[in-house]
């Protein structure tokens, strides 16, 4: 028998007039938490400046000296500066210094601003840039300017005064010390352990929500506090790009970095600015080790064969640009437009090389990718379909980033599809790939000894024409034996609303760092 | 009894060591080095073999892998998960942080699945005609959608176009209710349509099931009014089997959330063992497994306990 049947009248009528309560309740409420809590961005009364802005990922904690990705230079760029930094349209500038001089191209003697002071109220003295410095410089402390910054000698401090000697002149030199990540930090952090947060840039970090987002506030130790308009930028994190460009659209934040491709067109239809730069390029990079890769002329033959317009079409919808050859900046002295442009797509002629090569019916191959990353993949599909057009046949493997990056580690693969970007604008980033660095994202086994050598040299060479005819050779050998075979470029980008203006982003790679122009940026 | 207690917890007690053997052993057999990836991320080359060996040091990598585990098995047992490798935040107080806000976000959505579920139900069954039709077609589609489908047009929707509700995140309910209940409004509404379908299916046909019995035929005999009829006699005798599904619907739910709090950015549980598990964050996946196991196991002991003591059969079993 039913339980209800022995319930009497009364207990039912309650109980049926609780569930209309309840549904009626919960109606109400959702209509009002509605209209009360429609996302406003923070106003936080008159006068107050706050910037909400959507980060591409949950950052990992910043450990000092180490390069972690975009979204932690991001941070990096908002609460540190350096030596030197870059300028509004990424020209390298004393930073932290007020004045650089070089008697001789092994020779900088940085003189320091007056007053300098990191977040934590304690003044930041020519010891604390010589001990950061000493910090970055050593391989064993894991950090990743060693290589940058290898050519250091000696740094000695006087007064306010820095004297760093070279031991040859790095025309790179300069940049690196402008990186996020060689920011002068106090000795307190110059270790693995404590987070690299304190620093003497714009912002300081004053509010840290896992998962969930993080506070900077104005610095008024910073010594161009003057000339910051933003009282606080509100950090969200946004791992999800279709995620993180809703939240722009509806005004859950005022700026989003990292805009995904498929939601350029998007977001401006919406009527909101996306501020897009040229940045990092993709690329084929080879096994070396055995196999048909090995040989140069089917390196040529995978260049040849690539349709780069239809990559820059199915992995970037038309926002990049084809690549044939290798990025040399614009404002460096190398600076060639020829150099990106060593191959073409010519099918024809790739397979003539396969065939010259030995090859005349095709290989096959297994081409590493990752899913995780959509573009990556789409880049992959891309080049898988132009191989086999010319008889290769290439089997996709696209594991997530963790393995690929494993993968990669071990030269678990023929080729390979990357995106990466020089660390610095100096053409000399380009010495990972020859050097047989045995990482995830360089040709496995590749190494020329040639090609070594003359990137090395233009480092050394202070003289521009002299830098311009080492780059022309090392185009023409690039084209020959093909270390990587590039596919294009992809614009990165930042979006942002109208209550902010005094913003833009930087140059070529450079673009990762744009956040040091939010210290130049406003919020109505 | 008491023994049988005992040996419910012992049971439960290997199941945990074996639980915690098997997801340590697991994480070791994923391709992946966690400082390696924590320092290789795509744009801005690769990392220096120093650099990996230090980081490998400092999150205690380079340590042999018996004196890791050891060291992991004595750390759960002393209520210590480790720090995350890659935030540094102790992964006890990550789940603590993040265990209410996946349950806050499913128990609303349980709530909302009940509500409009059974509402429909009853109404397409009482009704019939097109009603009935409507309400069938919408839960098929409701049952077929996918939810981050649903998501994304609920966001299309109400944030970006209508701009009634926040199109993501949290907010925490003690600074803040209504706008906390804005920001769960949507999610929970796209994790409980589904379920909402499974309940409105469900109360349909137990209420055309019931309609049929003897007591009603009485109930309508002895001239009671129609309405009273079916309130009294036929939605509350209804509800029995929805209810085994909602018990049932729960862990559904839960595994539901890995997608809504992807697609609603809500850092809940689900998307710190997603971004655990995409970086190799050892300790963070490690601990959300070991409390999700620890929960369904002593939800399975207390079960148990509670049928033994009902059922003296069940104890001798």
């Amino acid at each position: 028998m039913p339980i209800s049947q022995h319930l009497g009248r009364n207990e039912s009528r309650q109980a049926h007039r609780w569930i209309g309560a309840i549904a009626f309740g919960a109606a109400s409420i959702l209509v009002l938490a509605g209209c009360g809590g429609s996302g406003d961005s923070g106003d936080a009364g008159s006068g107050s400046q706050t910037l909400t802005f959507g980060l591409s990922a949950e950052p990992a904690t910043p450990i000092t000296g180490m390069q972690q990705g975009g979204a932690v230079n991001q941070l990096l760029t908002m609460v540190h500066r350096g030596l030197m930094t870059y300028d509004e349209s990424g020209a390298v500038t004393p930073g932290l210094a007020e004045s650089v001089d070089t008697t001789d191209p092994t020779s900088y003697v940085f003189t320091l601003r007056p007053d300098l002071t990191f977040h934590d109220d304690t003044p930041l003295t020519a010891e604390n840039v010589k001990n950061s410095l000493d910090y970055y410089r050593d391989p064993a402390n894991g950090s990743q300017l060693a290589a940058g910054l290898k050519d250091i000698t000696d740094i000695s401090t006087d007064g306010d005064t820095v004297t760093i000697t070279l031991a040859q002149p790095n025309t790179a030199f300069l940049q690196y010390l402008a990186l996020p990540f060689a920011a002068i930090v106090p000795d307190a952090s110059l270790n693995a352990d404590t987070p690299n947060w304190v620093g003497a840039g714009p912002f300081e970090m004053t509010d840290l929500e896992e998962g969930i987002g993080l506070t900077v506030e104005k610095s008024d130790n910073y010594y161009d506090a003057d000339d910051v308009a933003l009282d606080s930028i509100e950090v969200k994190f946004y791992p999800d790009g279709e995620a993180r460009t809703n939240a722009l659209l509806s005004g859950d934040v005022d700026m989003i970095e990292y805009v995904p491709w498929e939601n350029f067109q998007r977001v401006s239809d919406a009527g909101l600015t996306v501020d897009a730069q040229q940045g990092p390029f993709q690329y084929v990079q080879f096994n070396v080790t055995d196999g048909p890769f090995a040989d140069p002329k089917v390196r040529q033959a995978v260049a040849y064969a690539l349709n780069r317009e239809n990559a820059v079409l199915a992995a970037f919808q038309s926002n990049g640009a084809p690549l044939n050859g290798i990025v040399i900046p614009e404002d460096d002295p190398a600076y060639d437009p020829a150099a990106a442009e060593l191959w073409s797509y010519d099918p024809d002629k790739a397979k003539e090389l396969l065939a010259e090569a030995g090859y005349p019916d095709g290989f096959s191959a297994t081409l590493l990718s990752t899913s995780q990353y959509t573009f990556l993949q789409d880049n992959a599909l891309s080049v898988q379909e132009d191989l086999r057009a010319i008889g290769i046949d290439v089997t996709l493997d696209a594991p997530d980033w963790s393995t690929r990056v494993s993968k990669g580690n071990a030269g678990e693969y023929d080729i390979a599809v990357s995106g990466d970007a020089g660390v610095v604008t100096d053409p000399s980033y380009l010495l990972s790939w020859v050097v047989d660095s045995r990482n995830f994202n360089v040709g496995w086994g590749y190494s020329n000894d040639t090609l070594r050598g003359l990137i090395e040299e233009g480092l050394r060479s202070s003289d521009d024409d002299a830098k311009r005819d080492i780059y022309a050779q090392v185009a023409e050998l690039w084209a020959e034996d093909v270390p990587f075979a590039s596919i294009n470029t992809r614009e990165q980008a930042y979006a942002y609303n109208d209550r902010v203006s005094g913003f833009e982003t930087l140059p070529g790679f450079l673009v990762f760092y744009s956040s040091l122009n939010l210290a130049h940026a406003s919020v109505e | 009894m008491l023994f049988f207690i005992l040996k419910r917890v012992a049971m439960g007690v290997g199941l945990v060591l074996l639980v915690l053997t098997l997801i340590f052993s697991a994480l070791q057999l994923v391709p992946g080095d966690p400082a390696v990836l924590l320092l290789s991320t795509g744009d801005g080359g690769a990392p220096s073999p120093e650099a990996v060996e230090k980081l490998r040091e400092q999150l205690g990598l380079n340590q042999p892998l018996l004196t890791q585990y050891l060291s992991f098995l004595s750390g759960v047992f002393t209520g210590d998960l480790g720090e995350s490798f890659r935030t540094s935040q102790p992964v006890l107080e990550a789940i603590g942080a993040r265990l209410p806000r996946t349950l806050m976000l499913v128990v609303f959505a349980t709530v909302l699945s009940i509500v409009i579920g059974v509402a429909m139900g009853a109404l397409a069954a009482r009704r019939g005609g097109w009603v009935d039709t409507l309400v069938t077609a919408l839960s098929s589609i409701g049952v077929a959608l996918p939810v981050f489908v649903f998501g994304a047009v609920l966001i299309l929707l109400f944030s970006i176009t209508l701009k009634w509700f926040p199109a993501g995140g949290y907010v925490d309910p003690s600074k803040d209710l209504l706008g906390s209940l804005a920001s769960l409004t949507l999610p929970a509404i796209a994790l409980a349509v589904g379920f909402a379908a499974q309940i409105a299916r469900m109360t349909r046909s137990a209420v055309l099931e019931v309609q049929t019995q003897d007591w009603v035929r009485t109930a309508k005999s002895i001239g009671l009014a129609p309405l009273t009829v079916f309130r009294r006699h036929v939605l509350r005798n209804s509800l029995t089997p929805v209810v085994t599904v909602v018990g049932i619907g729960f862990g559904t739910l839960l595994g539901s959330t890995v997608l809504v709090e992807r697609v609603f950015n809500y850092p809940g549980l689900s998307s710190l063992l997603v971004d655990g598990v995409t970086t190799r964050d050892y300790p963070v996946v490690q601990g959300v497994v070991i409390v999700i196991a620890l929960l369904f196991i002593a939800i399975n002991i207390v079960v148990d306990i509670i049928y033994g003591i009902l059922d003296p059969r069940v104890r001798r079993a």
